[in-house]
Parts: C-alpha cells; sequence; structure tokens
C-alpha cells in the first residue's frame, strides 16, 4: 500500500510543501530512500527504522520504498526523519491515512524515538496556514515557536511512541495554545538611552540617523562609548510591527537560532560581528547558504566596531545589501534571497592611536592617519551620510543626576518622523529619507533660494562630490521633517552639511 | 659671462659632488693640493692614490671620475632640466661660503633665490596642531607680501604649509625648496603639486646629485643650507630632538637670527619653541614686526654676525596682532554665531564642549558652524569638531 505524509523544506526564508511517499510490498526486506536526497536525509533510513522499532513496532519484512517529492528539489535537514517514520507505519496500515491528509509533519528521530527540535519550523507553520493545513505536527521543543502563528493547529510530540497510542486511542492530539506576540512590551531592551550621560551631540545625530535610516559612523577615541551609544540605537527605534516581527522571526527560525525562551522576536536586532568575520558569515552563505549578519541585522542595526580594521572584500560585500535591502545567495542548487534592511552603525578611531586631534597625546604622523582613513572602502563611505565625533563624556556629565532624555522620549518623536515619511513615500516604493534617489531627492528634497546659495557655496568652498551633495540633502530632508517643517529651510540644510564627515 | 673653460670646470666640479657630497672638506683639501680642478683631472693614477688625506676607496673613487668625460654627464644633467653652480661659479650664493662645510655645488631645478632679497627660513615639525599651521600660514604670507622670500625643506607638515601659503601670497618674494634627496626626486610624492609649483616660482635646490634617493642621513646635511640661505630662521613648532632643532643648531653657528612660534607649556609640539625663547630666540609675535627686523639685519653675505638690537619702543607699541580673535568676532553680525565663534579655540573643539560653555542646542551650534565655516571663520576638521580660523 501507497501512503501519502505531507513535510516541508526550507529555500531561503521560504517553506515549501514535500510529499513524503512510503510504499510496502512483497519482495526483499530493503529499504529505499529516493528523491533528491542530501547525506543527512538519506542517513534518516537507519534512524526511522531503528527508531520504529524501539517504539514498540515489530514491522514485517517487506520492501520499502520511500520517495520525496518533488524529486527536483535537493532535500536537506532533518526535519524529514518523523514524516518518513509516520508514512512508513502509515503504509503498513498502522496510522489512517486520513488523518495524515490534512496535517504536515516535520521532526527529527532519535534512535529511541523520541523527536528532537528542528531549525525553520516559523516559516514552515506559515506556509501550512497559507496552503489550508489543518494542522501541524512539530516537536515538542518547537512547538511555541511555530505557536506564534494563529488559524492552525501546531501540535508538539515527544515521541513517535506518544503520537501512534494518542491516535490509535481516537484521542484529541494535543494543540498548543497560539501565544500572543506582544510587541508593545516596554521591557524588550535591556539597555536604556538614559544610561548615556552627556553626549548631546552624538544623541543627536543618532535621532536624525534613526527618524530617517541614515547610515552613521561614529568616530571617537577609545573609551569615548561609542559602542554603548550603538548598542542603545534599536532601543530609540520604533517597536517592531508585528509583520516585521514575523519578517525577522522567519530568519532567525531558519538560522537555528529561536528557543523556548525566544520562540520570537520582540526586540530590534542588534549584530555586532567582529572584525576578523568572513564575506560568508556577514553576507550569508557557506555549504547551506543560511543567513549572514546583514540578514540577522535586519529591521535592526548593523554594528561594525572599528570600521577600518575590517577586511577591504569583507566591507565591499556589503554594497549590494546596503543598496537593495536585502542579498541573493547563489550555491549550486539553489540562489535564495534573504532581507537585509539594516540600518549600518560603524564606529572608528579618528586616527591609529585613536586620540588625534588631541596632541598631547596623538603621536601618528599625518601619513599614516590619512592611509588609517583610507583603509575605509570609498564605495561604503559613500552610503554614509552621517559623521559624528563621540567625545569623551565631561566628569560633570558623568556625575549629573539628571540623566540624559530615556529611549522611550526619543522613540516617539521618531515614530512621529516616521510617520511622516511613510505618509510621504505612500506613492514610492521606499520608506525612508536615506532610501532617497537622485531623481526622488530632485523632487522631495527641493530646496528655495536661500538654500540654494548656500549649498552652492558649500559646493565649492568644501569640495562635495555629486554624491555628497545628495547625502546632504536626503539627511536634511530629515531634520526638516523632524522639525514638522515641509521644506528645507537653510538651518536644516547647514546643520546636515556639519554632519558630512572628513569624506 | 661665463667662458667655456669655466664650463668644463663646472662639469668637472658636478662630477665631484657626485662621489664627495658626504666629504666636502676634502675637495678643499684636493683643491690645496691640485690648485684646480683640470689639475685634479689630469693627475696620473699613482699620484691620487698616493694622497694621504684620502682613504683607498675614496681614492678609488677620485681616481675614477677623473678618468671620466664629465661634460657628457653634465650635459645629461642639463637636459633634466638640472642646472648646476659649483661653488666656484659666480652665481653661487656667497652667504653659503660662511657655512661649514661650503657645498662642492648645488643643483637648482628653478631658480637659484636672489641675493638681493632678504630670505627667511621656515622650519617645523612633520606632525604639527592647527595652530602651528595657521600661524605659519599667515606668517608666510606676510614675508612674501613684503617682499622676502620663504626657505624651507618641502617635508610634510610644517615645510609644506610654509611653502604653500608663501606661494597662495603670490609675490613679490619667491619660496624655495632644499631637499634631502636629488632635485629630480619628489619626496614626499604628496608634494607633487608643491614641488611643480616651486620649480616654476622659485626654485628647488640640492647638494645631492640627481638620483639621490631621501635617505635619512641626508636630511640634516642639508639643514645647514637652509640656514645658511636666509637671514633668519623661524622656527614653528618642534618637539625636543627634533630635525627642525638641527637647523636652528645650524643657524646659531651661522649667526643667524633665530625666531620661534611660542606655544603652550602643555603643547610637546611647542616645546623646542618655548626652549628656544628661553635660550635666548626672539618670540615671533607679530609678522609685520618681525619682517622690519629681519630687513634691519646686516647683508648675509657678508658672514658677518648679527649683533642683537632691543627696540625698546616697541613695548609701548600696539600690536598689529593677527589673532585678535575679538576683532575678528566684531565681522561676525548675528550675537549668537559670534558667540559660538568666541567659543572655538584654534585648537579642535567638540560641540559638546561648545554646548556646555554656551548651553546652545547642538543642533544649533553645528548649524552655526556650517554657517561660519562657509564664511570662512571655522573649519570642520573631523567629524563635528572644528577649530576657529580668520578669513583672509
Amino acid at each position: 500500500m501507497v501512503s501519502v505524509v505531507f513535510s516541508a523544506a526550507i529555500g531561503g526564508i521560504y517553506a515549501q510543501i514535500i510529499n513524503v511517499e512510503a510504499d510496502v510490498s512483497d519482495g526483499l526486506p530493503v529499504f529505499n530512500m529516493v528523491g533528491y536526497l542530501s547525506s543527512e536525509v538519506k542517513e534518516a533510513k537507519d534512524r526511522v527504522r531503528t527508531s520504529i522499532r524501539n517504539s514498540g513496532f515489530l514491522l514485517k519484512p517487506k520492501h520499502i520504498t520511500v520517495n520525496l517529492s518533488p524529486a527536483n528539489i535537493r532535500k536537506t535537514g532533518t526535519g524529514f526523519d518523523l514524516p518518513v517514520a509516520v508514512s512508513i507505519l502509515a503504509a503498513y496500515e498502522l496510522l489512517p491515512q486520513e488523518l495524515l491528509d490534512e496535517s504536515l509533519i516535520v521532526g527529527e528521530l532519535s534512535l529511541e524515538g523520541s523527536i528532537k527540535r528542528i531549525t525553520g519550523i516559523l516559516p514552515i507553520v506559515l506556509m501550512a496556514k497559507e496552503k489550508g493545513f489543518k494542522r501541524v505536527i512539530v516537536p515538542r521543543d518547537n512547538a511555541l515557536e511555530g505557536a506564534v502563528v494563529s488559524g492552525i493547529d501546531v501540535v508538539g510530540i515527544d515521541s513517535v511512541g506518544e503520537l501512534f497510542s494518542i491516535i490509535s486511542k481516537g484521542e484529541e492530539l494535543p494543540v498548543t495554545e497560539t501565544v500572543e506576540v506582544v510587541l508593545s512590551d516596554e521591557k524588550v531592551y535591556p539597555e536604556d538611552f538614559s544610561e548615556v550621560s552627556g553626549q548631546f551631540m552624538a544623541r543627536r545625530a543618532v535621532e536624525i540617523a534613526v527618524s530617517g535610516m541614515h547610515n552613521i559612523i561614529l568616530s571617537g577615541p577609545p573609551g569615548a562609548g561609542k559602542t554603548m551609544i550603538a548598542k542603545r540605537i534599536p532601543t530609540v527605534m520604533p517597536m517592531l510591527t508585528f509583520d516585521e516581527s514575523m519578517e525577522l522571526s522567519r530568519i532567525y527560525s531558519i538560522a537555528g537560532l529561536l528557543d523556548e525562551e525566544r520562540y520570537i522576536l520582540t526586540a530590534r536586532p542588534f549584530c555586532a560581528p567582529h572584525h576578523t568575520a568572513t564575506v560568508p558569515s556577514l553576507i550569508g552563505g557557506g555549504g547551506k547558504a543560511a543567513p549572514g549578519a546583514v540578514s540577522l541585522s535586519h529591521n535592526g542595526v548593523l554594528f561594525l566596531d572599528e570600521l577600518p580594521e575590517f577586511g577591504r572584500d569583507t566591507i565591499e560585500a556589503l554594497r549590494q545589501p546596503l543598496e537593495d535591502r536585502k542579498v541573493n545567495i547563489s550555491r549550486m542548487n539553489a540562489s535564495y534571497t534573504y532581507p537585509a534592511g539594516f540600518m549600518l552603525v560603524a564606529s572608528m578611531n579618528p586616527c591609529p592611536c585613536g586620540f588625534y586631534p588631541d596632541r598631547t597625546k596623538c603621536t601618528c604622523t599625518p601619513q599614516s592617519i590619512e592611509r588609517y582613513k583610507h583603509r575605509i572602502s570609498r564605495p561604503i563611505l559613500d552610503r554614509i551620510d552621517i559623521f559624528v565625533n563621540v567625545e569623551k563624556t565631561e566628569f560633570r556629565d558623568i556625575c549629573d543626576r539628571n540623566r540624559g532624555e530615556d529611549s522611550k522620549t526619543i522613540r516617539a518623536r521618531i515614530e512621529k518622523v516616521r510617520q511622516i515619511e511613510l505618509k510621504r513615500y505612500e506613492k514610492e516604493k521606499i520608506r525612508f529619507n536615506s532610501q532617497l534617489s537622485g531623481s526622488m531627492v530632485d523632487k522631495y528634497c527641493v530646496l528655495n533660494e536661500k538654500c540654494l546659495r548656500i549649498m552652492e557655496k558649500a559646493y565649492e568652498t568644501l569640495d562635495l562630490s555629486a554624491r555628497g551633495y545628495h547625502r546632504i540633502l536626503k539627511v536634511a530632508r530629515t531634520i526638516a521633517d523632524m522639525d514638522g517643517a515641509d521644506d528645507i529651510e537653510e538651518e536644516h540644510l547647514r546643520e546636515a552639511i556639519g554632519y558630512r564627515g572628513f569624506m | 659671462m661665463i667662458e667655456m673653460t669655466d664650463i668644463y670646470n663646472e662639469a668637472r666640479w658636478e662630477a665631484l659632488s657626485g662621489i664627495l657630497v658626504y666629504d666636502a672638506k676634502k675637495a678643499d683639501e684636493l683643491m690645496e693640493y691640485f690648485g684646480s680642478t683640470e689639475e685634479l683631472f689630469s693627475a696620473s693614477e699613482s699620484e691620487i692614490k698616493a694622497l694621504d688625506f684620502l682613504t683607498p676607496g675614496m681614492a678609488e673613487k677620485v681616481f675614477e671620475v677623473t678618468r671620466k668625460d664629465p661634460f657628457s654627464e653634465a650635459e645629461r644633467i642639463n637636459c633634466m632640466g638640472i642646472d648646476f653652480y659649483s661653488r666656484e661659479h659666480p652665481l653661487f650664493p656667497k652667504s653659503l661660503y660662511s657655512i661649514d662645510p661650503v657645498p662642492i655645488g648645488l643643483f637648482v631645478k628653478g631658480n637659484l633665490p636672489d641675493e638681493r632679497h632678504r630670505a627667511v627660513a621656515v622650519v617645523g615639525s612633520r606632525t604639527s596642531s592647527n595652530y602651528g599651521r595657521s600661524s605659519c600660514s599667515i606668517f608666510c604670507k606676510e614675508f612674501v607680501k613684503s617682499g622676502m622670500d620663504v626657505i624651507s625643506g618641502m617635508a610634510i607638515g610644517i615645510d609644506a604649509i610654509a611653502h604653500e601659503s608663501a606661494l597662495a601670497a603670490g609675490g613679490p618674494g619667491k619660496t624655495y625648496a632644499v631637499l634631502g634627496c636629488g632635485v629630480d626626486i619628489v619626496y614626499p610624492l604628496t608634494n607633487q603639486v608643491i614641488y611643480d609649483r616651486i620649480t616654476e616660482n622659485g626654485g628647488v635646490i640640492s647638494e645631492f646629485y640627481p638620483g639621490t634617493k631621501p635617505q635619512s642621513y641626508n636630511f640634516p646635511i642639508r639643514n645647514r643650507i637652509i640656514a645658511g640661505l636666509a637671514d633668519a630662521v623661524f622656527a614653528v613648532e618642534a618637539r625636543v630632538r627634533s630635525g627642525t632643532l638641527i637647523t636652528v643648531g645650524c643657524a646659531l653657528d651661522q649667526g643667524k637670527e633665530v625666531y620661534a612660534l611660542p606655544g603652550r607649556l602643555t603643547d610637546k609640539l611647542s616645546e623646542g619653541c618655548n626652549r628656544l625663547i628661553s635660550l635666548g630666540a626672539t618670540p615671533a609675535l607679530d609678522p609685520r614686526d618681525m619682517t622690519e627686523q629681519i630687513a634691519k639685519l646686516p647683508p648675509r653675505d657678508t658672514g658677518e654676525r648679527t649683533t642683537k638690537e632691543y627696540d625698546r619702543s616697541s613695548l609701548n607699541k600696539k600690536a598689529t596682532c593677527v589673532f585678535d580673535e575679538r576683532e575678528t568676532a566684531r565681522r561676525i553680525e548675528a550675537d549668537e554665531a559670534r558667540k559660538v565663534y568666541l567659543a572655538l579655540d584654534v585648537e579642535a573643539k567638540c560641540i559638546d564642549e561648545i554646548a556646555a560653555d554656551s548651553g546652545m542646542d547642538v543642533g544649533r551650534i553645528l548649524d552655526i558652524l556650517v554657517s561660519l565655516e562657509l564664511d570662512g571663520f571655522a573649519k570642520q576638521v573631523g567629524p563635528c569638531m572644528y577649530v576657529q580660523c580668520i578669513p583672509v
């Protein structure tokens, strides 16, 4: 008899239905598995056979053939163990086929028959809901992760034996209660901006940067608090929406970064890869084309500490995600697209020793300072809109009991600006001022006569490039939005020029 | 008018300078023995090798040079646009006869300084503060405008600023660079633009044979020429134990007037200059006073030593001080902008500091600073860091 069980394979951040067919017939007792399988799926054969036996089933020696279709998709991962086992049991007529028709099953098996957690549950459950399945049977460890999706039964199961006994006794499958996703909880971040004393310039620059999703560089001597500020940038971003959270959780789900404690992302991510990071770890890739840091920081902050220390190739690879807000990863078997809409925050010392322009401490020669700056690839610098200096906090600021504003207050202001941007770009494909293209800059960043004169003067005296010109206009647009102004005024433009940095 | 025989003499000196540049004193001894280069070049091998004041290696080199045709090599150098003036050439700067040792000759791209002009050697460290750079620029422009030449070493830092500002001032004074390598070599390469402009508006000078690499031991040697070509030496910024102080030492040996830019006690880059002042160097307080004082010095080609004269009347005189920030601030109309301008310093200041002093909002300060920058009153030297400037 032939049985069919539905399972799923992950491709990129999306799941796809895989039919697991099992046929049991007379003939020599062999167990064959076909359907373009990777080695971990081929190994399922031994795990399945042993775990079925250890779950208390004695199968008659028959000719067993298992096919995973469609056969042109490469099957990877360990999630096929359970559906293969269930499919074989159904083919032996030990489980009813009707029950299986409305279920999607995933899970890894151990030799004793217990079911172990797998990665990518969230995209699988979302896909199953979309395709109209009644339930998804998942490892119990993964149940919470799947339960954030409402409108579909998520059944967490511990072992093959448990599944069999529930079904054979005609009991109801234990549905995990849908988890209410709470995104307005203020306690999602352990850090808060009120912990940063002083640093008013950096605070202002960060607020502008987040409001328009501008990439920003924090420059300053060692110990000035660059990392401390960077870590608090996600806390002033608007809270994640449900859709954003789902999109992000999908990525974390397939990267295997979700667990019982964190089964959904409620906080905006902050990724800080080390400067020795390789291109695949940053962009994504490897044998399984896994998402990299740029995708794990989607909707959040990618923080590159000590930017000049990063390898040139690593940094250059950021160009595509910075431009497109997504990455394409092509591997032998497939090409995946992961979202990569992050805000780039980088820190750097002003010179190799870190103390320039404080000449009492800095002993760097002008050439070594130039060389240090030139270590950062130009194309990346062209994509950074705001440069700000972070100086060591004054003693009086450290002692000041009246701490700076907290994240909540700043966030409230930023959310207002984001609303303005969303409304303005309703008909465009963009959401933030930083995404304005050349032609859109002409349309949305109109300068009045006075501003034009300022820009003309700045262009000549400050030696701006054409790209620098556009960056300034985009930042000016954000500052004007923060001011609630419809048009860019002189003061907005001049302040924006001040953030142009040393390039 | 130089006669044909002199041209051969020049070529012979030129060839000798290639081997004797580090032992210019040997040239004196050779001339004492042979009387002229012609005699030396026609001397026999045994005669040269028998000279007791030459090491065997040196004698071998001298002998080899005398066997070659000096004229063809001189021709080749000349084709590169490089002139050579031996110590016997009528145009060789007279003031260099009083330095020790007298250079065998000078390779020049461009022109030699006009000896009728007053000249100031401007020296300073390669790493410089904004204070040093802006002061150097103000002084050099004043020198050139009052018809004095600016002599420096075309290194990066203060040297480059000195040449740059001299070139920017336009004239009538000119600027000359004395190099520690061949005049055909631009070192460091970042000074290519300065090099090109100096060769057209002044001259690049070196006692080293064209093609000589910029070896570190060349630089202290050339410093005596920088001092020798000038009436006075102006030290802008120097740490203690620096090349700048070597040049100043040469100047003192030559009996030249020394000026030093005073700085703060806490500033490492000013330590050398402040010590010079404590030793008796004149503090450079006002470029105009300085040009006037230099104009009164005895002519440098006589090698006559200066005797310091203190003009007590200047004590009561109101200085035409160029660093009067309050005077400059009067040119700024808006009150807030003037306040921000006065809060700035000649050293980089970050906006948080200004905000703490003035109580203004950081965004507003940045706005004001950019407007000051566009008018030339301020300059951004790092992300959101500004220095005070005086618009030209």
